[in-house]
């Protein structure tokens, strides 16, 4: 049956970023797939919230404090997991932030220190994940890894550099490694979200704020984060079996026109 | 429980051309998953007639209610009563799933006036007269979802695949304006590119020898198999893709990934 290639019965999953916002959301989504799931975050107090939310489920849900710039940190991370665990069937590399361009800053203020930073919390972070995880996914001939990228990894924006540059480099990666994996049955994705709200809407102002927040997103508001659930399980699960490397864009139908108070004249005769 | 969210249990579906590997996949998929389904054949073939009533029994060996309609999807007027016969028979159409396919290769300066008109009204208008009527009954409901299946080919260039690269092409445009068109209005419009699949007309018609040269390209070394794209499908027709329109899925064993 169709919905039961989608559980995760049974899996071990790793989720990066996964104490608050859309990698928490991606965390409950997969423990309520059947999954156990290890969060890890810098700060250890909103993982260690959301492995108790995971517990709750009746899933093993675990909080391992990690910076993923730290490779150290990283392959330690990977070790526990292994360790507690004795496997690691996903991961999913969604640590990240810094997004947002700042309108202030032009691009001669930007340090090198800023740059570097950015581009080692967003794509570096994912790389030496990847690579700790995938050591041991190769040798299970089994693995899923899912990064999260952003719309801006597809397009410029003024005074933006580090993120967008460091978005599209997670893109391309993605494909890389799923070229790289492919062999070893394991797959790739790269999902890109749109303009999505950190938090779930709870009352009819949260939906009027996400209407208003995205009146210029072609579905008329903006996401939230418990929308990047289903698509994280379905590409965590044996389901999506024929993809790898793909880029799933979910953003309201913003990158496939124009977030913008434009149309073409209505009615132009031929 | 983030699966129930592809349940599509109560939702009625359209599924223009059953009749092939692929389209069989995607029927059984969304009745697995909960749907009634009317299933269209867009041939006279014999051979296609009978495929699709026995879809017709599996489905309701399931309990989906499943009804046999046949259309010429090239005909405006035959598909608005296509339409009509899906909304009678099921009642109402949530989900309209296109997977019209007529493979056509040659070169380019072999192509004919006709053969590319024929390619064009099969792939590429019968997709925009089936979303047009759906979409005005959708639209008097204020809710659908629609998914068109198209191919890689409409992605990337391939020699002799200009007339259906173009069609195909047209296919993925056509969902991103329609998605644009109808984003305020509760209607999404996504369309997955189906990569080498086993029992694909133009995968068939190669030789073995083609068959397994384009197997070795393929990163996963082998033709998708119909029944996965069947998630895909379900998941572009349930609630849990709310959020994304305009949006074509490649199913294409890394095909798109590689130079």
């Amino acid at each position: 049956m169709v919905l039961e290639r989608l559980r995760l019965d049974g899996k071990v999953a790793i989720v990066t970023g996964g104490g608050t916002g859309l990698g928490k959301a991606m965390a409950l989504a997969m423990a309520g797939a059947g999954a156990d799931v290890i969060v890890s975050a810098r700060r250890e107090a909103p993982i260690e919230a959301v492995a108790e939310q995971i517990a709750a489920t009746g899933r093993r849900g675990m909080a391992i404090q990690t910076d993923v710039t730290d490779s150290s940190q990283v392959q330690a991370m990977v070790e526990r997991v292994l360790a507690e665990f004795g496997k690691i069937d996903i991961l999913v590399n969604n640590a990240g932030g810094g997004g947002g361009a700042a309108p202030d800053r032009t691009l001669f203020d930007i340090t090198d220190e800023d740059w570097r930073k950015g581009i080692d919390t967003n794509l570096t972070g994912a790389f030496y994940c990847s690579r700790a995880a995938a050591a041991h996914m190769v040798e299970r001939k089994s693995g899923s890894i899912i990064n999260i990228a952003s719309g801006h990894g597809m397009r410029g924006a003024p005074n933006s550099f580090m993120y967008n540059s460091a978005k599209a480099g997670t893109i391309t990666f993605t494909k890389s490694l799923a070229l790289s994996l492919v062999g070893d049955n394991i797959r790739v994705h790269c999902i890109v979200p749109g303009f999505v709200a950190q938090n779930d809407p709870e009352s009819d102002e949260d939906w009027q704020r996400l209407r208003e927040r995205g009146r210029f997103v072609p579905v008329g508001r903006i996401g939230y984060a418990s929308e990047l659930g289903p698509l994280a399980v379905l590409l965590a699960s044996d389901a999506s079996s024929y993809t790898t490397g793909q880029s799933f864009v979910i953003d309201g139908g913003g990158l496939q026109g124009a977030i913008a108070p434009i149309q073409l004249a209505p009615n132009v005769p031929l | 429980m983030v699966v129930s969210g592809f349940d599509l249990s109560g939702k009625k579906a359209l599924m223009v051309g059953a009749g092939s590997q692929v389209g069989r996949a995607i029927s059984l998929a969304l009745a697995e998953a909960g749907a009634d389904v009317a299933l269209t054949s867009c041939t006279t073939d014999a051979a296609e007639g009978r495929a699709l009533e026995a879809c017709a029994g599996e489905l309701a060996g399931m309990g989906c209610r499943a009804a046999v309609l046949s259309v010429d999807v090239t005909s405006e007027q035959e598909v608005h009563r296509m339409v009509d016969e899906a909304v009678a028979s099921l009642g109402a159409i949530d989900i309209l799933v296109n997977n019209i396919d007529l493979p056509f290769a040659k070169p380019l300066v072999e192509t004919t006036a006709e053969e590319w008109a024929r390619t064009m009204s099969m792939n590429l208008t019968s997709v925009f007269l089936t979303v047009k009527h759906a979409a005005q009954h959708m639209l008097r409901r204020g809710k659908g979802k629609i998914v068109n299946v198209t191919s890689q080919l409409g992605e990337r260039g391939l020699p002799n695949s200009s007339a259906y690269g173009a069609a195909k092409g047209g296919v993925v445009l056509l969902t991103k304006a329609a998605a644009q068109e109808w984003g305020k209005q509760g209607i999404s419009v996504n369309a997955i590119g189906l990569g080498w699949m086993d029992g694909d007309a133009l995968a068939q018609s190669a030789n073995e020898e083609l068959r397994s040269r384009l197997a070795r390209y393929i990163p996963m070394q082998r033709m998708g198999q119909p029944d996965e794209v069947g998630p895909l499908a379900v998941y572009l027709a349930s609630d849990a893709s709310d959020f994304i329109t305009g949006h074509t899925l490649y199913l294409d064993g890394g095909v798109l990934s590689r130079l």
